[in-house]
């Protein structure tokens, strides 16, 4: 059991996955929210096709796995070669990191957009009704009251999707990428213990799960999230 | 481009026939995995404190990560036991494994839904089961249990469609479902972009099959739920 | 605990269900079918292949019961040292790395390394052809690159992509002038297409190739070992592998 665990090799990959790990699941948490923002903003207000649209990327995203996802965008398209060349090639398809955070992002936008979306139909009507009748424009009824009632509403949910995203960072190593898993799993291969860096790295992985939640707390008693105010 | 594809659809449609089949069988183990830990979470015993560990630990563990370590971990266990013993024992089926690893990890999911409801149950209906000379295990089997199910059905179904996908994760054991004989089509015609636009056309169709069965579940048990519901 | 008692229980129960004792003599032979023509599934669903045959082969040479099943590559090694497997049966690089932490088998064939270049390209001065340009070949393997700075000098431009297909894709788009690879996949799936030609014969010098392929088995496989080994011989001499192997490569192998 020790061989591995007194490895420099391995606990090097650690670190170095853990941090690939983490910036795989920020970055898409960043894009994600961006992207998501606007499905829901489609899905809520944008007329028969933006609704359609948004309706059809949420269904199409949430429906296929992110595993079958990574192998289509990192083994199927790059077989088009209409795609060489252009910004979607350099941008993405280039490097297997940039395209696991793509199609994390893709993925996670879908889920986010239904957050979101039920974070704007959760708020009281009565909300609105009061912003209208001391005189805001729907523009300042949006920006003022809808979104940041519908950000607090979403918090926790946010929170775990964030866990779900670094869950599902996991697999990324299918596609080559040296993540927490992947790159301790490497290390295992090795020295044939395959068991001992799934422990470790199960270990890391929870107290990763704490920061996010300490983190979810900590914004959650941010005055601009309400903190003071009743929790939900 | 399609005829090279065609001659393996049997095989493929095998293959997403044993997703669907591998949720079901998973599915009614994590529920009943799920419905225990709840009640165990809301027992104020150390049965408590087991259940919190245990919703914890699955919240924070990749799938992924739990599949390997019940296909090679209880792979380890047996070889170990058996040299020991001085028998050769088998090792485990992948299928079993991935069974194994989903039920405990979808049962800690189910369990949080599941006690989330039993913190909302109101005591008042606890209380009527007792006044009528009702035994704590009836009131368990015939008021709380019931309620419980009735008002997670609807998180329940999300949470099928969620293992629905992730029993993709499987394939990278060696089951053979939907996620594994694409990899293995997509080989043996050269032609991975096929191969995967092909699997992502039946996740969704099998993702749109279990929603409609979701909606119809939903709709029953709001209808039995009459007004009150 | 009594918890842990019940759970060992249930798993060696699991077990029992999953294989009966029978496959007890069973030689376990995991091979990754997803690799056209090395190994592959028909649409019937059974596995067939170069490296399946050459495994029922020996197999039978030997007159052992072997059980072939489908592992995905990716834990395959994995699947091997948990005892899920008894013998790797894709045909793998026998790298130092690999030898040292596991049994291999004796060498089953060697593999060349080569350039092609789009069919038409003037290939009579050899090298020359594609000095200064930029190569393509798989990212990563070290093996190759240090075969083309070889050939073509330290400053060579190698360009790495994670699959052959999206390296020729570039050959095709004139982004780079040649592809570097191994013998079996640029003949199997480029030069036998008649779009591509080699640039040179392919080079089996064992100071860029290695120890070739061969099987890999856990340690302390010695027996096991010695008796695939000997079904090996036996089938490279009798002709069989090379019988088995122009039927999917068109070509015999090397195993000098």
């Amino acid at each position: 059991m020790s061989g591995v665990l007194a490895s420099p090799a391995f606990w090097s990959a650690i670190w170095q996955g853990a941090l690939v790990t983490v910036s795989l699941t920020l970055l898409s948490m960043a894009a994600g929210v961006v992207l998501g923002a606007a499905l829901a903003a489609m899905r809520l207000k944008g007329g028969p096709l933006g609704r359609t649209l948004a309706w059809s990327y949420v269904f199409v995203f949430r429906g296929v796995p992110v595993l079958i996802l990574l192998f289509l965008f990192y083994y199927g398209l790059p077989r088009v070669p209409a795609l060489r060349g252009t910004w979607f090639w350099d941008l993405v398809l280039v490097s297997p990191y940039r395209t696991a955070l793509f199609v994390l992002t893709i993925n996670n936008a879908a889920y986010i957009a239904e957050i979101f979306r039920g974070g704007f139909v959760a708020i009281p009507r009565g909300m609105i009704e009061a912003g209208r009748a001391v005189g805001m424009t729907p523009r300042q009824v949006f920006a003022r009251i809808e979104m940041p009632l519908a950000l607090r509403g979403s918090l926790g949910s946010l929170g775990n999707e964030t866990v779900a995203v670094m869950k599902a960072s996991a697999i990324t190593s299918v596609i080559t990428v040296n993540d927490l898993m992947g790159g301790a799993r490497r290390v295992g291969d090795i020295w044939l213990e395959p068991l001992t860096p799934l422990l470790v790295v199960g270990f890391v992985y929870l107290l990763m799960v704490m920061g996010i939640d300490y983190a979810v707390a900590r914004l959650r008693a941010l005055p601009l999230m309400g903190g003071g105010m009743a929790q939900r | 481009m399609l005829e090279v594809a065609a001659p393996y659809f049997a095989f493929w449609s095998l293959g997403a026939a044993f997703t669907l089949g591998l949720s079901v069988a998973v599915f009614p183990a994590a529920v009943l995995l799920g419905l225990a830990s709840a009640l165990a979470f809301h027992s104020g015993r150390a049965a408590a404190g087991a259940a919190s560990i245990y919703f914890a630990i699955f919240r924070g563990l990749p799938e992924i990560l739990v599949i390997l370590a019940a296909f090679h971990g209880v792979n380890i266990l047996l070889r170990t036991v058996g040299t020991g013993a001085g028998v050769a024992l088998p090792t485990i089926d992948p299928f079993l494994a991935a069974w194994l690893a989903l039920a405990v990890q979808f049962g800690a999911y189910a369990g949080v839904i599941m006690s989330d409801w039993l913190r909302i149950q109101p005591a008042g209906l606890s209380e009527a089961g007792a006044a009528v000379g009702m035994t704590r295990s009836q009131i368990r089997r015939r008021i709380v249990i019931p309620l419980v199910l009735r008002g997670a059905t609807a998180s329940l179904g999300n949470l099928f469609l969620v293992l629905l996908k992730v029993s993709a994760l499987a394939s990278l054991i060696g089951v053979e479902e939907l996620s594994r004989r694409t990899a293995i089509v997509s080989g043996a015609i050269r032609d991975p972009l096929l191969a995967y636009s092909i699997a992502a056309v039946l996740y969704l169709m099998i993702s749109a099959l279990a929603e409609i069965g979701q909606n119809l579940l939903e709709r029953r048990s709001h209808r039995r739920g009459g007004a009150g519901a | 605990m009594s918890l842990n008692r019940s759970f060992l229980t249930l798993t060696v129960a699991l077990g029992t269900l999953a294989a009966p004792v029978a496959a007890q003599e069973s030689i376990l032979i995991g091979i990754d079918a997803a690799y056209r023509p090395f190994a592959y599934v028909e649409p019937s669903g059974a596995l067939t292949g170069f490296e399946v045959e050459l495994a029922e082969a020996v197999c039978a040479a030997i007159e052992a019961r072997c059980e072939i099943s489908n592992v995905p590559w990716d834990g395959i090694f994995t699947a091997l040292d948990s005892g899920a497997i008894d013998m790797v049966g894709t045909t793998v690089t026998k790298t130092a790395a690999r030898m040292e932490a596991y049994d291999t088998s004796v060498t089953i064939y060697n593999v060349g390394y080569g350039f092609i270049v789009p069919e038409g390209t003037d290939v009579s001065g050899g090298m020359e052809a594609i000095e200064g340009q930029a190569i393509g070949t798989i990212v990563g393997t070290e093996a190759y690159y240090a075969f083309i700075r070889g050939m073509l000098g330290e400053e060579a431009d190698i360009r790495g992509y994670d699959t052959i297909d999206a390296a020729v894709l570039d050959l095709d788009a004139g982004r780079i002038g040649a592809v570097m690879s191994d013998n079996f996949q640029l003949q199997d799936q480029f030069v036998s297409t008649g779009d591509y030609v080699f640039v040179a014969e392919p080079v089996f010098d064992p100071q860029w190739t290695g120890d070739g392929r061969g099987w890999i088995f856990r340690q302390g496989s010695a027996e096991l070992v010695a008796r695939m080994d000997a079904g090996l011989e036996q089938v490279i001499g009798d002709g069989t592998m090379d019988e088995i192997a122009m039927r999917y490569f068109g070509m015999a192998l090397s195993s000098e």
